[in-house]
């Protein structure tokens, strides 16, 4: 361990007195510095620190995980460049040593700096929150939405795997279906499917919908609320883009009280209602009803469909945890995915130069950020039996090799909390775990040993390729 | 006998081209064994692999084919690297530490407690004489300096096999003086050392042994002593003669022996001779080489040796449009202004060996009277006269030893 923690040592004091982790550092305390004044939101409080939370934390992240990749790509690429490694190499230290060193070294100086970075962010926000609100809703709003941990659960929707099958038969006798083919059955009953679970989150003018959330682990004292997070969509649009409808919450038929809430809602944001917490049933449960006619003035209603996506259908929102609590989660997440990086950096930094490694590292670095964005158009090619444009056979050979790429880089944003944490929602424990089983106990242990592959089979003194 | 310390059996060492094809043969089929307790010497010209022996000895290159072991193991056993001290070519040292820190930092990778490390990179230190300058990073240092250091860091272990590549490259004549002291005084306790060097006095002065490389291969290995003594000739020690006197002695000689070649030349050229005829024959032999092949005279490109510049040249490198004189008539080549007096002994090497040469002793013994006996700061010279004294009085046990 001690030759180990050596050349950890001389990594970190090289970054430092190479003046890289200050340049790092210099940028950071301008971007905090200056951020809270600039960025302004939507001029409330609560939206100035969910904007500074939101750019201060991609800026740390993306800021560390570029210094991870250049640290790692220099590591041994730059010490066979210039041929330290002629002394390190020939020392009684096995070369596996060596790389888990400049590994450990980064990893530790990463660590340092997302440290102090995440701390100054908290430092910043808690100070922030201090100053006063712009109006009465805000202090709220800023504590009950953002500066908190909530879990999240989805309203529930059936499949209607019944209905579906027994719409397909009454169209079958009816005669509407033209062909026995099997992709055209599949079709239609996709079809059908989708049209029921649309209809279940669409409610008509003057009538109601009622849908229900389960599994709500949630204190049910009174004075603590959960909120319902949704985002209208309303067909035709209504004038200025506002809908006055009602929410009913609560079920009679589980013995908790009922609560009309009146409401005036922007349409295509989201919104969020408070709920007070004792309207859960026992058995975890809590059932909302959408009453589709204007609360106060009936005669005056706007005649119009009142729908929920079913990507983004409302979500019930209830506190689990602390903003620090949460801050910290984050930084872990944030901090696996550096350790990945780092191992990326310096298992490439083994076999290429230093500039390649970079370029490399940078072009997976980019894939792996994206990845959400490249899978969703990858999976917009279409299927081979679909095919009719020839051009389409290109992409049909790119899917399979975008899919296989994705099952070697991981897909980084999955691993993003910073939206999550500006929504006040909660980066959960069982996420941490997944992005430390994942990114490291595999992903680095795989590189770390790749790496040792490779460099146990390097010529240190053969810099001529690099 | 004991088993060696460094055996390499059949070694050949390949580098490949950007397309993967083997296109330079730096080592080829060499083998050497080298015993505990011995000076090795590695000679030869520029690029004859005496760098890329070292490296495939030390692990850092592999060997193409051939067996290599250290101390009985593979090169690329770590446990042998605990005793072994290693001074590349040059110095590969991390600009951004301190002296000090340096050899703190290679002492712990050696697992040299605290204490220890403080003490040997302190008496190191003072040895190649830069406690002083200890506190000031690597990259600061001079090319000489550095070098200082980067032995220093080489015998932080207290290596029992020392392998030095060109020790005294960058050193000055003092620097070049205490790496062969100290060679000589670690042989004595029984240490083996390998070095390569182009200081070939130097090498006469401390090697039992020699090889000499050329395309890679081996051209001829042996005693030092062994190498040297030629029955077949008589050489003449005498002080130094001038010009009027050695030419009596040569049309007395001519005179005696017929046409017998006559060489006079200064005892320290004794290894350099044997080195270039070996070259040389080398040469002659067509001998494949990746490294630097002599020109047959080492002669100036007739660009340089013309007093009016060649026009092809001019017209090159002068931008055109700008006036000149008129030109000369390009006539034959011109003769060397000055033809030079052994110009067959002078290969490139030579220059390169003659360079850092200590000077004869007689000029040394006459520097002091040259200068006002007060004043002057004596101790640079004074160490270099001690310096040279104890060596001198070490170099007979040795010589005893070997015969
Ligand atoms: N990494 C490398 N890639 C390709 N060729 C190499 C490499 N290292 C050395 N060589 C070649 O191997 C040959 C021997 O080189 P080497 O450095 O061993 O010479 P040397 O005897 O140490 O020369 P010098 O006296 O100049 O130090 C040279 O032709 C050199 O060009
Ligand atoms: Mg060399």
């Amino acid at each position: 361990m001690g030759r180990i923690w050596s050349i950890a040592r001389l990594t970190v004091a090289e970054a430092i007195r190479r003046k890289v982790a200050i340049l790092f550092i210099l940028i950071m305390a301008a971007v905090l510095a200056t951020l809270p004044f600039v960025m302004k939101g939507d001029n409330t409080l609560t939206g100035r620190i969910q904007t500074f939370l939101a750019y201060s934390m991609t800026t740390l992240s993306f800021l560390l995980c570029m210094l991870t990749i250049l640290l790692g790509c220099g590591s041994v690429a730059l010490e066979i460049r210039s041929r330290q490694i002629y002394l390190t190499g020939t020392k009684p230290v096995p070369r596996w040593q060596i790389l888990f060193g400049k590994w450990l070294g980064i990893v530790l100086l990463d660590l340092v700096l997302l440290g102090v970075g995440v701390g100054a962010v908290y430092g910043v926000v808690k100070y922030l929150a201090t100053l006063p609100g712009t109006n009465p809703d805000d202090a709220y709003v800023l504590h009950n939405e953002v500066l908190t941990a909530r879990a999240g659960v989805e309203m529930l929707v059936p499949d209607f795997a019944a209905d579906v099958e027994r719409l397909y038969q009454v169209r079958r006798e009816e005669g509407r279906v033209p062909v026995d083919d099997p992709v055209v059955v599949d079709q239609i009953k996709r079809d059908i499917g989708l049209r029921l679970r649309r209809d279940y989150l669409s409610v008509q003018p003057l009538a109601t919908q009622s849908w229900e959330f389960t599994h709500l682990l949630v204190k049910r004292e009174p004075g603590q609320f959960l909120h319902l997070r949704y985002k209208l969509s309303v067909s035709p649009e209504p004038p200025r883009q506002v809908v006055y409808y009602a929410w009913v919450v609560g079920d009679r038929s589980k013995d908790t009280g009922e609560v009309v809430i009146p409401r005036d809602d922007k349409v295509g944001i989201y919104n969020e209602m408070p709920i007070p917490a004792d309207l859960v049933a026992d058995d975890g449960s809590l059932r909302v009803t959408l009453v589709n006619v204007h609360p106060e003035d009936p005669e005056r209603y706007y005649r119009a469909v009142i729908s929920f996506s079913e990507e983004d259908k409302p979500l019930l929102l209830y506190r689990i945890g602390t903003f620090g609590g949460n801050l910290l989660r984050a930084l872990i997440i944030i901090y696996c995915k550096l350790m990945f990086l780092a191992a990326v950096g310096v298992c490439a930094s083994t076999f290429l130069g230093f500039p390649v490694a970079c370029l490399v590292c940078m072009i997976l670095f980019l894939a792996a950020a994206v990845s959400g964005f490249i899978l969703e158009s990858l999976d917009m090619i279409p299927k081979w039996k679909y095919i009719d444009d020839p051009l389409d056979y290109i992409g049909y050979v790119f899917r399979p090799l975008g899919l296989a790429l994705y099952q070697i880089v991981p897909q980084l944003s999955k691993f993003n909390p910073v939206p999550t944490l500006v929504e006040g929602r909660a980066v959960t424990l069982l996420w941490v775990i997944d992005a430390i089983g994942k990114l490291v106990l595999i992903r680095v242990a795989i590189l770390g040993l790749l790496a040792y592959v490779l460099f146990q089979r390097r010529e240190l003194a053969d810099a001529s390729t690099t | 006998m004991k088993p060696p310390i460094i055996q390499c059996v059949g070694l050949t060492k390949t580098f490949r081209d950007f397309w993967r094809r083997p296109n330079v043969w730096a080592v080829r089929d060499l083998h050497l064994d080298i015993y505990p307790g011995e000076i090795f010497g590695l000679l030869g010209p520029n690029g004859s692999g005496k760098s890329t022996t070292i490296k495939v000895l030390l692990g850092l290159l592999y060997p193409t084919r051939g067996r290599v072991t250290i101390f009985g193991l593979p090169p690329t056993d770590v446990s042998i690297k605990a005793r072994i001290g290693y001074l590349p070519e040059e110095s590969y040292l991390y600009a951004f530490l301190n002296a000090r820190e340096t050899l703190d930092f290679y002492g712990r990778l050696f697992r040299l407690p605290r204490a220890e490390r403080r003490r040997r990179a302190e008496k190191l230190l003072d040895m190649v004489g830069l406690s002083r300058e200890a506190g000031r990073r690597m990259g600061e240092y001079s090319k000489g300096m550095a070098r200082r250091i980067g032995l220093a860091t080489a015998l932080i272990n207290d290596p029992d096999l020392l392998i030095l590549d060109e020790p005294t490259s960058g050193m000055d004549p003092i620097g070049t003086n205490l790496i062969k002291d100290l060679i000589v005084d670690l042989g004595k306790r029984g240490k083996t050392i390998l070095l390569s060097s182009h200081l070939l006095a130097d090498v006469e002065d401390v090697c039992d042994r020699v090889m000499i490389l050329y395309g890679g291969m081996q051209r001829a290995l042996g005693k030092t002593h062994e190498l040297l003594s030629r029955s077949e000739l008589t050489q003449i020690t005498t002080r130094r003669l001038d010009e009027d006197t050695i030419e009596e002695i040569r049309s007395l000689i001519r005179a005696k022996t017929g046409d017998a070649g006559v060489d006079v030349e200064s005892p320290a050229e004794k290894l350099e001779s044997f080195f270039l005829k070996i070259v040389r024959q080398a040469q002659a032999d067509r001998v494949q080489t990746s490294g630097v092949v002599q020109g047959a005279s080492g002669e100036l490109p007739a660009f340089l040796r013309s007093s009016t510049p060649d026009r092809g040249i001019v017209e090159e490198l002068v931008a055109a449009g700008r006036e000149r004189p008129a030109e000369p008539e390009p006539g034959p080549e011109p003769e060397p202004v000055e033809p030079q007096p052994d110009r067959e002994l002078i290969g490139g090497l030579v220059a390169e060996a003659a360079k850092p040469k200590p000077l004869p002793r007689q000029d040394q013994a006459e520097l002091p009277p040259a200068l006002p006996e007060a004043e002057v700061d004596r101790s640079v010279i004074d160490s270099l006269l001690q310096k040279r004294r104890s060596q001198d009085s070490d170099k007979k046990p040795r010589e005893d030893r070997d015969g």
